[in-house]
């Protein structure tokens, strides 16, 4: 994993407005981002928490998927369909997304199009159910 | 010829009380040693094309080409673009003493006492503001007023089959051939559609 690559990464999520940092927890590096706008009223929260999993070998690997805050729910009083029980990580209760790339992961995704992919996925709400 | 009453030049001793922006710099100031040029201020004409409103402001003559360019901005009630700590992809041109305007200059950290020396240039500088728009991290020049999403995602080395357009804050991708009308500053997201399951 390239460590100055990482740093660029996250300097660049920030910059485009995403509250994001590192966390590492059991040997395994994340990308914690708070705060992100969900853009649609589907959701009970305004913004929410993510969190993705680096693997060791990016960016050869790519990112895939998410963990959301536990608190997200659609205004049913449901949790959406997509998103399952996933174990504590950093000390909080998360759920995980199974939100995939259509295309393959490529040297032009970084930890910024992540975030708006992941934000894809609140952006269409209830919709995906 | 343009006046500036009681302009005071630390360095040389003496209260300039007329200056021509029309001509470079004057001998008086070209005599003195760099460190004292440095600690004086000097009336430019300056303007933002195409516009052919000049305003006349007073510039540091140690300011960089870069805050020479803010404070243009700054006066005209517009910002550089992209933002701090980017480089700008904004233009700054000088004219030479046959008024012909020279440029863009390239040396963004040079003093512009340099420039202005350099060139035998007139006191009288124009910045151009570039249709600079932003996708994802990054800001490029946009090369028409209206683009396709297609051609954008082009502009920024961005395969269309793999990335669909949207504005910063849209709801839904942006048809991929359908013109877009392009503002300065105008914030777009490039994503690679989702889809739910396994990978």
């Amino acid at each position: 994993m390239e460590q100055s690559l990482i740093l660029k990464q996250l300097s660049e999520a920030v910059a485009g407005g995403f509250n994001a940092c590192d966390r590492m927890e059991n040997g395994q590096l994340y990308m914690l981002v708070n705060g992100v706008p969900t853009l649609n009223k589907d959701w009970t929260i305004a913004t929410v928490d993510i969190l993705v999993s680096v693997p060791n070998t990016y960016p050869v690997g790519g990112l895939d998927a998410f963990y959301v805050d536990s608190a997200l729910m659609l205004h049913n009083g449901q949790k959406h369909s997509r998103v399952q029980p996933a174990p504590n990580i950093l000390g909080k209760s998360w759920g995980v997304v199974s939100w995939h790339y259509n295309k393959p992961w490529s040297f032009s995704d970084t930890f910024l199009t992540h975030i708006y992919h992941c934000q894809d996925f609140l952006r269409k709400g209830s919709r995906s159910n | 010829m343009d006046k500036v009453i009681e302009q005071e030049f630390r360095g040389i001793g003496k209260i300039i009380e007329s200056l021509d922006m029309e001509e470079g710099l004057p001998e008086e100031i070209l005599k003195i040693s760099e460190q004292e040029i440095l600690g004086l201020k000097i009336p430019f004409k300056v303007n933002i094309l195409p516009n052919d409103e000049f305003k006349v402001i007073v510039i540091n003559l140690s300011d960089s080409v870069k805050e020479v360019m803010n404070i243009i901005a700054q006066e005209f009630h517009q910002k550089l673009l992209p933002p701090e700590p980017e480089q700008p992809l904004d233009q700054l041109f000088y004219y030479d003493r046959h008024n012909n305007i020279m440029g863009p200059i390239v040396d963004l950290a040079a003093p512009i006492w340099r420039v202005i020396t350099q060139h035998h240039a007139r006191l009288k500088l124009s910045l151009k503001l570039s249709l600079s728009i932003q996708v994802n991290a990054n800001w490029k020049i946009a090369p028409k007023e209206e683009m396709t999403p297609r051609a954008i995602l082009q502009l920024f080395d961005l395969d269309a089959a793999q990335y669909s357009l949207y504005h910063l804050d849209g709801s839904e991708p942006l048809p991929i051939d359908t013109l877009v009308k392009l503002h300065r500053g105008e914030r777009f997201v490039a994503l690679k559609d989702g889809k739910y399951g396994d990978k």
